[in-house]
């Protein structure tokens, strides 16, 4: 068939990115080298097809290469995205390969990342949709043109289709592994625009959820995890002992019996712990457990009771850096026929991803270099890390992901690299250090603490006047990235994310203000819209019941944009809203726009306040593998529950009070509610939006909303059993 | 020390007996090169390390090397032939794994109650499962699965 002239109008598509990795294919292999600056061999060897562009080559038997920028982390990168590939080069996706991309962000960077390889943020498919489907659009051009000077067919008579190039008046075709054998993509490389992409409506493989490839080692158990390792490795086995009080040193060390351990290699001093390092995990283990270290020093902090003083905060609003200030919220306030105020906070909360952290570092360049791998979620900040601890430059690290057991934004400040690099350095060998949940939950990162406080104006029909919302948290940006956090004016937006609802109002004031505390705050998926939405949803959600309105219908009288609405719609139709309400239990409803997608929760809860079902209703945009998107949805929407339900992570005198599974909170499996996911206008939505987080922050209000209805219990705190009276 | 004789996957196997007090996570994994059992709270309480002793499910966080002597040890490698054990098939066609690090022991869990109990009901499944943590959420693609395999009948 012959592609019309795309309807896509022809879009401005991330610029520098997309021309030099589709510039790249002109030369073919040797251009490579050039592009991958310092890690043109690893690539090379990599890479064995006969190269197209920067992101795709074929094999002679016709598989497709196709170059993943994003990492796996579960959430389906490696599928997804060569997806968008396959369908705009008309590859058979069950002969794509994907192919991790190297650390290089001036090829590789996501245009919605400021041009960094960070795989977080809900960000991946769609940051790279367009420059992955120009690839893939360049690619069938080129293989078309090199059919055509293979068989003197000319470019208007000819399509691809079904991993090969037809030439319509004879019928005869040639597959993309004889076009790839004959090498000729060295000339003349076409280049692909936008009028070039192929149209929604011809879409055939997006918009379809084929089986992962990886999908059969998991079930057998062949996938190697960062623990597992490569076979034959011969890396150092570490674990670090560190304080239980956040912020200790190690003061006396007593080694003797640890060393005696066979297997043990050495015992070593670290600024704010020490490390076994031993020939094995088993040998490690026994050494310290034989280590004997006592701390001194350390902070005194009472996570309980500084959830009051940060909500004492949030109700002064002082010292508060705005995101939005619009309409005159004062004399708004003193006009409003009633003002609700209510106080919300939200306890630390731990990622306790399965896959205990771990990196391996190895000596490279006879010492003067070093490469490291580790699941990660960033070979960027895994390369800053390992730089740092190794002191050494960029230039000389080498970054690489292993398959991640679990990362959740956990593995986005990876940290684990920074203790193999140490150790590496110090060893002169290659070691991994693995940290287990429980040291992990003891001095591992949190999703931070938080109070808010919401004061909210309304005119005699329940309709909003004035919204005042504060925030007060700790910052991962200020503590982790302050060059980023000083050059976005002192605003951290993962502590900011979800303060600007969709609901109508003319009179708005958010903000947040930093208050550090001595957890180490990290990204948890959704980060702050997993406790901001719970204060909007519950709020606004008793605004309508006060006046006597359908929340429903309160929340379509509130917004502007159709597609909020249609989301709204099509959550109280799944879950049956509002006649439908189980007898002896309750719905309750929370909608937001996050990571530019909608959502809409419904849950169902009993009388005895048990969770049955989670309707859920998104506008994702273009779901390219829909049945992952409905995975990470339900999966976001558990974890939401949990966070909800259950999860806290308490410090008493500046410990945490978990040791480990046993005493961390959390969901049983046993406990899960029946998760109904509805994706919502996919025949007409052409671009993917964010999903990998946007389970998350609509659970808790939802279930709350619920909870409210039931029993008249307003919930202001996560988790629900924190509430205030 | 004699070594500890037990069967492994089927074949005869025998531990040098100072591995006794080793926990058998890791020494499938460090001595045999037997990754596929994950280990992730080392308190039997996740589920990740999960294998067969005696056709039962045990943590192999919490058994020692010597604890196994004269049993049956089975692990995700030794589960079948080529992956094609009814509740393998049936992960994959649920596409139940998002990270998957949770699911071998996940499987080996649910294979040990088929093993039992051919044909649970569902509260017996949420029971026999609800020791398996699984942080990604895919616990009710993994009830799904399951149910898949008992309805036709695959476990049989």
């Amino acid at each position: 068939m012959m592609l019309p002239p795309g309807p896509d109008p022809a879009r401005k598509i991330a610029p520098s990115v997309s021309r030099r990795t589709l510039l790249l294919g002109i030369g073919t292999a040797t251009c490579i080298g050039v592009g991958f600056g310092g890690y043109g061999m690893f690539v090379r060897e990599w890479r064995k097809g006969n190269v197209i562009n920067g992101w795709i080559s074929i094999m002679p038997d016709g598989t497709v290469e196709a170059i993943v920028p994003g990492i796996e982390l579960g959430q389906g990168a490696t599928l997804a995205l060569p997806m968008i590939v396959a369908e705009e080069m008309e590859a058979d996706i069950h002969r794509v390969r994907s192919l991790p991309a190297p650390r290089d962000a001036s090829l590789y960077g996501n245009p919605q990342f400021d041009g960094r390889m960070v795989t977080a943020d809900s960000r991946t498919t769609s940051g790279y949709f367009d420059i992955l489907r120009l690839a893939g659009a360049q690619a069938r051009l080129a293989l078309i043109s090199a059919a055509c000077r293979m068989s003197n067919w000319r470019p208007g008579d000819c399509v691809a289709s079904a991993h090969a190039v037809r030439h319509q008046p004879s019928g005869a075709s040639i597959g993309f592994g004889d076009i790839a054998k004959s090498g000729t993509f060295s000339t003349g490389l076409p280049m692909a625009t936008a009028a070039d992409l192929k149209p929604r409506h011809l879409y055939a493989l997006v918009g379809t959820s084929p089986i992962a490839p990886r999908a059969a080692a998991i079930g057998t158990g062949c996938l190697r995890y960062g623990i597992d390792g490569p076979v034959d490795d011969g890396a150092l086995i570490a674990l670090i002992v560190r304080g239980d009080r956040i912020g200790s040193a190690p003061d006396l060390v007593e080694d003797t019996d640890a060393r005696k351990v066979r297997g043990m290699v050495d015992v070593v001093r670290l600024g704010d712990g020490v490390a076994v390092v031993a020939r094995s995990m088993s040998a490690a283990m026994q050494a310290r457990t034989a280590l004997k270290v006592t701390f001194r020093g350390g902070v005194d902090y009472d996570s309980r009771a500084d959830l009051e003083r940060l909500e004492k905060l949030a109700r002064e609003g002082r010292n508060v850096n705005l995101v939005r200030d619009t309409g005159q919220i004062d004399v708004a306030q003193s006009g409003a026929a009633r003002i609700y105020r209510e106080t919300y906070a939200s306890a630390h909360v731990s990622h306790l991803a399965m896959e205990p952290l771990t990196a391996t570092a190895r000596p490279t360049m006879m010492g003067l270099g070093v490469a490291v791998s580790s699941p990660t979620q960033s070979l960027d900040l895994d390369m800053r890390y390992a730089a740092r601890a190794y002191k050494t430059l960029p230039l000389v690290v080498s970054t690489a992901a292993t398959a991640s057991g679990g990362a959740y934004g956990r593995r986005v400040l990876n940290d684990i690299v920074a203790d193999a690099a140490t150790l590496c350095k110090l060893m002169k060998q290659p070691v991994q250090v693995v940290r287990l949940p429980a040291d992990e939950l003891k001095h591992g990162q949190v999703r931070p603490a938080n109070g808010q406080f919401v004061e909210a104006g309304v005119d005699e029909h329940g309709n909003l006047v004035s919204w005042r919302h504060t925030v007060v948290s700790d910052s991962v940006l200020a503590r982790h990235l302050p060059e980023t956090f000083e050059k976005r004016g002192r605003i951290d937006n993962t502590a900011t994310d979800g303060l600007l609802h969709s609901y109508r109002v003319p009179n708005a004031r958010m903000g947040w203000r930093l208050e550090p505390a001595p957890p180490t705050p990290g990204f948890l998926r959704g980060v702050s819209a997993g406790y901001v939405v719970f204060a909007i949803e519950t709020m606004v959600d008793r605004i309508a019941r006060d006046a006597g309105q359908d929340p429903l219908q309160w929340r379509l009288d509130h917004l502007g944009a159709q597609d909020e609405r249609r989301v709204l719609m099509a959550a109280s139709e799944i879950a049956g809203w509002p006649g439908n309400a189980p007898d002896d239990g309750a719905l309750g409803l929370a909608f937001m726009t996050f990571r530019g997608s909608h959502v809409a929760t419904i849950a169902d809860v009993s009388s005895a306040r048990r969770v049955r079902a989670l309707h859920i209703a998104a506008d994702v945009g273009l779901a390219i593998h829909p049945k992952n998107v409905e995975a990470q949805i339900e999966g976001g929407a558990l974890t939401g529950l949990s966070i909800a339900m259950a999860e806290e992570l308490v410090f008493k005198e500046g410990r945490a009070q978990s040791d480990g599974v046993s005493d961390y909170p959390m969901l049983s499996p046993g406990g899960m509610p029946v998760v109904r996911v509805k994706l919502v206008g996919q025949e007409n939505a052409t671009r993917p939006r964010g999903v990998g987080e946007i389970g998350v922050p609509t659970i808790a209000p939802a279930v709350a909303n619920a909870i409210a209805k039931l029993t008249g219990k307003r919930l202001n705190r996560l988790p629900f059993a924190m509430t205030r009276a | 020390m004699p070594d500890i004789a037990f069967v492994l996957n089927g074949r005869a196997a025998a531990a040098d007996g100072s591995s006794s007090e080793v926990p058998l996570v890791f020494y499938l994994r460090e001595n045999l090169g037997l990754t596929g059992t994950k280990y992730s709270c080392l308190q039997g309480l996740c589920g990740a390390c999960t294998v067969h002793v005696d056709g039962n499910a045990a943590r192999a966080c919490q058994i020692s090397v010597g604890a196994v002597a004269g049993r049956t040890v089975t692990t995700i490698e030794g589960l079948s032939q080529d992956g094609d054990h009814p509740l393998q098939k049936a992960w994959v066609a649920h596409q139940v794994a998002q990270c998957g690090f949770c699911q071998p022991g996940q499987i080996m869990g649910a294979a040990a109650l088929l093993n039992q109990r051919p044909t649970p009901d569902d509260e017996e499944v949420r029971a026999a499962m609800s020791g398996h943590r699984c942080r990604c959420g895919t616990t009710n693609r993994v009830l799904a699965a399951i149910n898949d395999v008992v309805v036709s009948g695959g476990a049989r």
